[in-house]
């Protein structure tokens, strides 16, 4: 199999665990709005299962493309993919936006530089800089807070960020392989990190449940 | 920097003081929400009509005005608000 190829899969089944993160993550967010109708969780559950939907697409569309002939992905498949994760992590930045803007601070915006070079790349920009935002914000909460979990959160969203960077330098300046292997080793620690609010909500749920016995 | 809370989390924090203080049967006064829950006394008269319009709060008339209690529906939203808020603050954000 084509070295292409490899990554190529790869990056797919890392988009096919993204999926399932968002989805599970954006499940017990809408779960908590239907119980408390806060707009948090309301925003939270559209960031995830846009995130679920872009990283479905793309997963998909990558897996489908991996065989003994080099094939390019369905040019809108690639774009709506980025579209819907773009989205996703605008929902997740435009959240912390929301705090901030509540603490009459100012928000850290900055115009981000945006290559004009095919809307796939420009989407993915976008998610870098709304990564690197929510990074930050969640960074400013774990002051405030103190919970473990936002650190592993930040963690993720770091790693998540970095990965996207990293993935965006590859295609900017080839041969980039190493490149795209360390940015899918990166993302795929990002997005596990993802998953500790939700273990962490079922436990809870778990000793409730005993504790109630 | 001054961190300004919700209107979800002084809907909580008012049934987290009728839950924790209510001693005696009978419930809350009102003095004593506004002392624990830090609302101004104006807002606080509507959050507590509102509540117990909605079910979460029980509102006895004694002698001397009104005495709240948490009913079991504001207990099971209670108990709902701290796990999803749980939740949302591993993202770095407030319910």
């Amino acid at each position: 199999m084509p070295e292409s190829s490899i990554l190529g899969l790869m990056e797919g089944l890392l988009e096919i665990v993204g999926a399932s993160i968002g989805f599970s993550v954006g499940y017990i967010a809408l779960k908590g709005y239907r119980e408390t109708g806060s707009s948090t969780l309301l925003r939270l559950t559209f960031a995830f299962f846009l995130l679920f939907l872009g990283f479905s697409i793309s997963g998909l569309a990558r897996i489908s493309q991996v065989g003994p002939t080099t094939v390019q992905m369905i040019p809108t498949l690639v774009v709506a993919a980025a579209a819907f994760q773009m989205m996703g992590y605008f929902f997740l930045a435009f959240s912390h936006m929301i705090g901030v803007r509540a603490s009459r601070t100012m928000p850290m915006l900055f115009i981000p530089f945006i290559p004009m070079l095919t809307l796939d790349a420009v989407f993915k920009v976008l998610s870098t800089y709304f990564l690197f935002y929510g990074l930050l914000e969640t960074i400013i909460a774990y002051m405030r807070t103190r919970k473990p979990a936002t650190v592993a959160i930040a963690s993720g969203l770091g790693m998540l960020a970095f990965g996207e960077l990293m993935r965006i330098s590859a295609f900017l300046y080839p041969p980039g392989d190493i490149l795209l292997v360390v940015s899918v080793g990166m993302r795929v620690f990002g997005l596990v990190t993802l998953l500790i609010p939700v273990l962490k909500f079922f436990a809870y749920q778990d000793v409730r449940r005993i504790a109630n016995v | 920097m001054p961190m300004y809370r919700t209107q979800m989390k002084i809907i909580a924090d008012v049934l987290i003081t009728t839950r924790d203080y209510a001693a005696e049967e009978d419930g809350v006064g009102i003095t004593t929400i506004l002392r624990k829950a830090n609302v101004p006394y104006s807002r606080l008269v509507h959050i507590l009509k509102e509540l117990v319009s909605s079910g979460l709060l029980e509102q006895s008339l004694v002698q001397r005005g009104s005495r709240y209690r948490i009913s079991q529906k504001g207990l099971s939203f209670l108990a709902g608000y701290e796990k999803f808020s749980e939740f949302a603050q591993s993202f770095g954000l407030g319910v």
